[in-house]
């Protein structure tokens, strides 16, 4: 396809064809969900939401089921308030290039029809194939890849079938032992037979919950090599923090010490840090080292996370989506102990005001050298609207180019972001294999969204695929070309009960040429040579 | 809010707005404000309730009143204002907006029709619009000059927007306004906290000490500045400190029964002072989540 700058500059000679679909500058994106094959709608309780069991949706995960090299989807699946054991059903969608997906639900052998929430991806026995975690209201389930197109539910051995309702989880290598242990974010305890009374918001009765509910203790899961878990949430210090609303986390090594930490995003409660002091005992710095709260001192409303090295100073900072009549919070990570809210330093504070933030993902959609930001957003109440409560039910995404030193709000990128949908997460990665990052959204008994980035051009990227799973969680890929140096981590967790595609991906502009390395969690580096623009490279630890 | 915190609140000029005594009183700094007399202007007795309501810090009452003042007698567009500032205080912006904009624009000259623009301003400053919030201070201290609190509107836009400078330049302006012709301690702490967060941008974690243990001393009440403090606190390495800090900072809340003695910070920090709530024009971010 044409280059978007190029195009430009032809507009005024093509005339109102292609000026009436307005985008600006060099991110555009395509709703190519009619081609894709996915015709899926998140199924998320009844319109109009009367519980809270109702309003967070279900997330969405990425894995190479298929081990064809390209990345397919896996869509938990939502249920209805009188019946949460039989909804509609996971699904599980085959990438078949090109952005055109086909059903493998039936031939996958997933049958799970219990209300689900996140998902995560990881292979839990080391056999080389990814499986998948799914957290539910109700017994949480681990599906086996038995690397024939088909999963089995291996649930009841794993010993991860928490009852409680599971939002966010994540696979990560946590005592460095080979093999991937598990974090678990559970939310609150909800009976459908015995909802609270209506709340109130701006004056309006509204939807009970999170406060009212009891908070749930989060669960983390030591693996013991084969896909058999033991629950080390009371011995390691998890449990011993006030009880949260949990809702996402990311796991990273976020102070440098060559141990991975985990943050644990709270809804309407302060966040978690929790940092390794010893093997499986970890610390709550959440407040010591401000995460806890924004920069007001406020606990907010946590839900979406997304890790980037905004400031370039080597280390990852955490951006968070929160709820209308507050703003979504960059913390930034000044020395590995100290966070410190810079959202507006940035810009990012006043164009989330009137937003319900979900899931949300740095990435450089226009390969101009430094990372956007794309979130997706819908609110709760489904009575929300701006005249009764400042912010609207059905919401715009909101993506936010980086100019320089701030970020700004694009009003357009296609039509797609003009259309205003009830959203709850997105998951990106170079789906097309084009080298540029794609997008699939997910929102609440909406359509799943498929969005093609028609950057299209062959010269200005560089993909790096890590294909180790234990060590490649926590992994660190450093680009330098000439004086600039980009950083990208797979991070554990998602943008918002999902997961993050354990590739990164770099826009390099022309200029200087190209060195990269990855640093392993542990602090193993893998230098890569010979690295072209234009080039995807699959790296595993001990490779080049 | 009690009608004191309430009152304490707005500044000097907004608060005569609600206060027809201390209106009538020539403020030295400022040109004395020429408002319509009463009669001049279409009116409704119940919106003299209404305004009586706010200072009771019965907005939903009053904003109530107002709007059947609307329905039943729609040229009388000083109930937009009152409307307007109630709905600003119950924070529904969006609402208080239109409201605002209506009396802004208003000829009838009623008292309340000058400092509409300022609560249009706080109304779309929380709004995220920066660009009007903006032009409704502006206008607001073309009507009254050096006004304070819309002074420190335009400081925070400025801080929002990284213009530091002119954040700097802003705040110290509208301090000097709080505190002549008299102090006004809760309107002055805001804006030192503020200032602070600009120190902190600049990195100057002393200045922001200095200037939040000063916002303390004007009054300890507010939860904001107490966190702010153990943060620097923190990163100074005043581990004690700012334990002592935290634990004040949550006892607030606890006090306004935004959180839960379980949930504060276990610390053998000494106790805070007794609690009202901060009445801040400028509220910070955070949660309004039932």
């Amino acid at each position: 396809m044409m280059d978007s700058r190029a195009l430009a500059l032809l507009l005024p000679l093509v005339g109102s064809a292609f000026a009436s679909a307005p985008f600006e500058d060099g991110i555009r994106f395509t709703d190519r969900t009619a081609e894709s094959g996915i015709r899926w709608v998140s199924k998320s309780g009844d319109s109009p939401s009367t519980q809270v069991l109702e309003v967070k949706g279900g997330g969405l995960a990425l894995i190479d089921f298929d081990a064809d090299g390209d990345l397919d989807l896996f869509v938990p699946g939502g249920a209805t308030l009188a019946d949460p054991e039989s909804g509609p059903g996971a699904r599980l969608f085959r990438n078949d290039g090109a952005l055109r997906f086909s059903d493998a639900t039936e031939t996958s052998g997933i049958r799970l029809a219990r209300w689900s929430f996140g998902a995560a991806v990881g292979d839990v026995d080391g056999d080389g194939r990814d499986d998948i975690f799914v957290a539910c209201f109700g017994p949480d389930v681990l599906l086996r890849n038995k690397g024939d197109g088909t999963f089995e539910d291996i649930t009841a051995r794993s010993g991860v079938g928490d009852p409680r309702w599971g939002t966010s989880a994540a696979f990560a290598d946590l005592d460095r032992d080979g093999d991937l242990d598990l974090y678990v974010c559970n939310y609150l305890g909800f009976d459908p037979t015995r909802p609270l009374p209506p709340a109130s918001f701006k004056g309006q009765a509204v939807l009970a919950g999170p406060r009212g509910y009891p908070a749930a203790h989060d669960s983390l899961y030591e693996n013991r090599g084969d896909g058999t878990f033991v629950d080390r949430s009371a011995d390691s210090g998890i449990a011993a923090a006030a009880a949260g609303y949990g809702l996402n986390l990311a796991i990273l090594d976020f102070t440098g010490d060559g141990v991975l930490d985990i943050f644990v995003g709270n809804d309407s409660q302060e966040n978690n840090l929790f940092v390794a002091r010893a093997p499986w005992r970890y610390e709550d710095i959440g407040l010591r080292s401000g995460v806890a709260v924004n920069g007001e001192g406020s606990a907010q409303a946590t839900m979406g996370v997304a890790v980037a090295d905004v400031d370039g100073n080597g280390r990852p900072d955490i951006f968070t989506t929160n709820f209308s009549s507050d703003t979504n919070t960059l913390h930034l990570n000044l020395d590995g102990r100290v966070f410190d809210d810079r959202t507006n330093q940035y810009g990012l504070g006043a164009p989330s005001r009137t937003l319900v933030g979900w899931g949300a993902g740095f990435h450089d959609f226009d390969h101009d050298g430094d990372e956007d930001l794309l979130s997706v957003n819908g609110h709760v109440y489904p009575q929300a609207s701006k005249a009764l409560m400042d912010s609207e039910y059905a919401q715009r995404p909101l993506l936010m180019e980086r100019r320089g030193a701030r970020f700004h709000a694009l009003s357009s990128a296609g039509s797609w972001s003009l259309a205003p949908r009830v959203d709850r997460t997105a998951v990106f990665a170079d789906l097309d294999r084009d080298g540029d990052v794609d997008a699939i959204i997910a929102g609440l008994n909406e359509p799943i969204q498929v969005l093609r980035n028609d950057h299209d051009r062959s010269d200005d990227w560089v993909v790096v695929e890590l294909l180790d799973g234990p060590s490649a969680i926590g992994a660190c890929v450093e680009l330098s070309a000439g004086e600039s140096v980009q950083r990208r981590w797979i991070v554990g967790g998602g943008p918002f009960q999902s997961n993050v595609a354990r590739e990164a991906h770099f826009g390099v502009p022309a200029g200087g040429a190209l060195k990269a390395r990855v640093i392993y969690p542990g602090g193993a580096v893998v230098e890569l040579s010979d690295l072209r623009r234009g080039e995807r490279r699959s790296v595993r630890s001990g490779s080049r | 809010m009690t009608m004191t915190a309430f009152l304490l609140a707005l500044p000097v000029s907004l608060a005569a707005v609600l206060s027809p005594q201390a209106a009538d009183a020539p403020q030295p700094n400022r040109p004395v404000e020429v408002v319509s007399p009463k009669g001049s202007y279409p009116d409704d007795p119940r919106l003299d309730i209404a305004l009586e309501m706010l200072r009771k810090s019965s907005f939903e009452p009053a904003a109530t009143t107002a709007r059947t003042v609307i329905k039943e007698r729609p040229e009388v567009e000083r109930a937009h204002a009152i409307l307007g500032i109630a709905l600003n205080k119950l924070k529904r912006y969006e609402e208080a907006r239109v409201a605002l904009e209506l009396a802004s624009k208003s000829t009838q000259g009623f008292p309340e029709q000058r400092h509409a623009a300022h609560f249009l301003g706080w109304s779309c400053y929380h709004l995220g619009e920066l660009e009007a919030a903006r032009a409704a201070f502006d206008a607001h201290l073309k009507s009254v000059p050096g006004e304070p609190d819309s002074t420190f509107g335009l400081g925070l836009i400025a801080l929002t927007e990284d213009r530091l400078d002119d954040s700097e330049r802003l705040f110290a302006e509208a301090l000097r306004g709080f505190t002549e012709p008299r102090a006004r301690p809760a309107d002055q702490a805001r804006v030192l906290t503020r200032m602070a967060d600009l120190a902190l941008r600049r990195d100057d974690l002393p200045k922001a000490e200095e200037l939040l243990e000063r916002a303390i001393k004007a009054t300890p009440m507010q939860h904001e500045t107490w966190s702010k403090l153990a943060r620097v606190k923190d990163r100074l390495g005043k581990t004690a400190e700012a334990d002592t800090a935290r634990a004040n900072g949550d006892r607030l809340l606890q006090a306004m029964g935004r959180k839960t003695p379980a949930d504060a910070a276990p610390s053998g920090a000494a106790p805070a002072s007794p609690v009202v709530p901060a009445g801040d024009s400028a509220a910070p971010r955070g949660p309004e989540k039932p």
